[in-house]
């Protein structure tokens, strides 16, 4: 068997049915060996996009994402979408050839050192410099990339290791290690802290997701009553329409949901990590609040804010060992206030299409098994705050790197992962154009993605913080001169309208509940739309910014 | 702070790359290092002096997240002057 044979059995061994990539030189042995496997090849039209639709497919369907490319360039596009795993936490198989070992450290055509480059955004990686250790590098990459905190792993195969044969291949299957049990006493501890607060609050974060722990944590709201806040990555952990769900924290969040922080007096994180984009100032961050940390990486516990009790281990399990009943009614009841006082309101007079509102509407008229997948920017801020979600895999955003871009290929994973799924990229007029060549993906193989852009003709959200915080000196945000977006995208050979007034948005939103392949929806928006609330850089999340009477 | 990293770890390709990499990504600054191969080229030891005004328990366990990294163990430079004294001495993380 050749080694690229040994590598594809090994994929789907793995249980792998779809793989992202885009085939050239040193990879030639992999995608000849494709021809005569059963897994499912999409062939994007920039490596970037490979690596960001293995991420949609990873967080969305639980299951590790693979995404091939060749050596050199076809490498170094595969960094920015693997350090978006990174940073995320997403399990992801990268596999890149290589030069053959011979001419490694010669600067052969398309040699870079992969290994070396994307050493820094990986869990882990490999470089197979013999066929024999070839089956079971795979098994271990899919082994690191799926336990304890998952991330990308990259495997460099060189081209001389995929075309040589072995007679005897020995498929490895050992089991994974199952997650580290919580230790009783910690969660004793925690049991003995959650029972004497008066304020206690759920600060729930992406490892929800992760862990599989959404039942769990729904369960342990229900039970003891604690009201949720959630980072970025963990809406949808609890139902957005949960009574006690205050919504998102944090730079974007909800008013209720920063005032909870401030006021509670124990923080139950449970896997999040105190990101700045969460504590604003760290030192002012829940400042009467003591910390209980569940996390299954050791390393995120007290690393920026020191934890009166750590739970370190299984959330999933963890979570089932709390179930304790603090006497919390007028702690909840303030909570409950602030949120129907502080509720986002959506009439909004003016002649331009309302984003939130647009949003809003398009989330309560969809059924809940739709995917949002967001670009970054404004839009993305504004699905967070607005849009419904029932389940934190329906939420796809780029967290950790804010990767413009993220969006179109998230879809697409997402959507070749649950063909049955309704799945929308919401995008912006800048991110769009990070990865408009997708549109060729979604019309190869008439993936039924629906795109909603927001054009503001700008950087909205540079130039919002240019407006707040440089002086109003505008500076290369202007994209005034964009491409008429749905010309573009029927070049492509996808459907598009366009909607420039709010008496348009019902229609457009039926359009896209009912269009059953690919659409793209251009919604003109005000380019003065700024995201509200907003705590400054650096600030306290007592000091949010909010938007002025209209 | 300065303290002395002891890190046992697989001799596999990168390995001891990973290591600095990781150490001076997360802040810690290298001052002398030293590191050799068992005798069956199995594993790789490294002693790595570092100093850095982040705790020592950060590095402990970025340390101890690399994959190929079997044990580390840490020094700090006023707790080897304990040790002299025949106090404890150690933090270490077995993996």
């Amino acid at each position: 068997m050749k080694g690229a044979e040994i590598v594809i059995r090994a994929l789907e061994k793995e249980g792998v049915d779809t793989v992202f990539g885009y085939p050239g030189g040193a990879i030639m042995p992999l995608y000849d060996a494709l021809v005569d496997s059963k897994l499912k090849h999409i062939l994007v039209r920039h490596e970037q996009a490979a690596a960001l639709a293995a991420d949609g497919y990873a967080r969305h369907s639980g299951r590790v994402g693979v995404c091939f490319a060749t050596s050199g360039p076809g490498a170094t596009n595969l960094i920015t979408g693997i350090a978006n795993a990174f940073l995320d936490s997403v399990p992801m198989v990268a596999i890149t050839g290589q030069v053959a070992t011979p001419f490694i450290g010669t600067d052969a055509f398309q040699e870079v050192d992969i290994f070396g480059i994307s050493m820094p955004v990986v869990k882990h990686s490999f470089l197979v410099r013999r066929i024999e250790d070839l089956a079971g590098t795979i098994h271990e990459a899919f082994q690191i990339a799926r336990s304890g905190r998952p991330g990308p792993v990259l495997v460099d195969l060189p081209k001389d290791v995929a075309i040589a044969e072995l007679d005897i291949v020995a498929f490895d299957d050992t089991p994974d290690e199952t997650p580290a049990r919580p230790d009783a006493h910690q969660v004793a501890t925690a049991r003995q802290m959650i029972e004497r607060s008066s304020r206690p609050l759920v600060y729930a974060g992406g490892g929800i997701r992760i862990a599989g722990a959404t039942e769990e944590l729904r369960s342990f709201v229900d039970f003891t009553g604690i009201p949720v806040v959630t980072t970025l990555q963990g809406i949808g952990s609890v139902p957005s329409d949960h009574e006690l769900n205050l919504g998102m924290l944090g730079m974007h969040g909800t008013k209720q949901a920063n005032i909870a922080v401030q006021e509670c007096d124990l923080l139950i994180c449970v896997a999040a990590r105190f990101d700045d984009r969460v504590t604003g100032k760290l030192k002012e961050f829940a400042p009467h609040a003591k910390v209980i940390h569940m996390d299954i990486d050791p390393a995120e516990v007290s690393k920026l804010r020191a934890a009166d009790c750590s739970i370190v281990g299984d959330v999933k399990v963890a979570l089932n060992f709390l179930h304790v009943r603090p006497q919390i009614d007028e702690w909840k009841n303030r909570c409950l206030t602030n949120k129907a006082e502080y509720a986002f309101a959506y009439e909004h007079k003016t002649e331009h299409v309302y984003a939130p509102k647009m949003l809003r509407d398009l989330s309560v008229a969809a059924c809940d098994n739709t995917v949002i997948s967001c670009d970054v920017g404004q839009h993305q801020m504004w699905v967070a705050q607005h849009c419904r979600f029932q389940s934190p895999e329906n939420h796809l955003t780029s967290g950790g790197l804010g990767t413009m871009g993220y969006g179109l290929p998230g879809a697409i994973g997402a959507q070749l992962a649950d063909p049955s799924a309704r799945v929308i990229n919401v995008s912006g007029d800048g991110s769009i154009m990070m990865n408009i060549q997708e549109l060729a993906t979604l019309k190869r193989y008439n993936i039924p993605v629906k795109i909603v852009l927001f054009d503001n003709q700008a950087l909205g959200m540079v130039r919002q913080w240019q407006e707040l915080f440089f002086s109003e000196r505008y500076s290369e945000v202007d994209l005034s001169d964009n491409p008429d977006f749905a010309k573009v995208a029927e070049a492509f050979g996808i459907p598009a309208v366009k909607v420039e007034r709010p008496d348009q948005v019902e229609s457009a939103i039926q359009q896209i509940l009912e269009c059953q392949g690919p659409l793209l929806v251009h919604v003109m928006i005000d380019p003065r739309e700024n995201v509200w609330p907003l705590v400054p850089p650096g600030k306290s999340n007592t000091e949010m910014m909010e938007a002025k009477a209209v | 702070m300065r303290f002395t990293l002891e890190v046992t770890m697989t001799n596999s390709e990168g390995a001891l790359e990973r290591l600095l990499g990781r150490l001076r990504q997360r802040g810690f600054g290298i001052l002398a290092l030293n590191a050799d191969v068992s005798g069956d080229y199995a594993f790789l030891g490294a002693r790595i002096t570092v100093e850095s005004l982040r705790p020592v328990e950060a590095a402990l366990k970025q340390i101890a997240k690399l994959y190929d990294v079997e044990q580390v163990k840490v020094h700090h430079a006023e707790q080897e002057h304990a040790k002299r004294q025949n106090q404890p001495a150690e933090l270490c993380l077995s993996l």
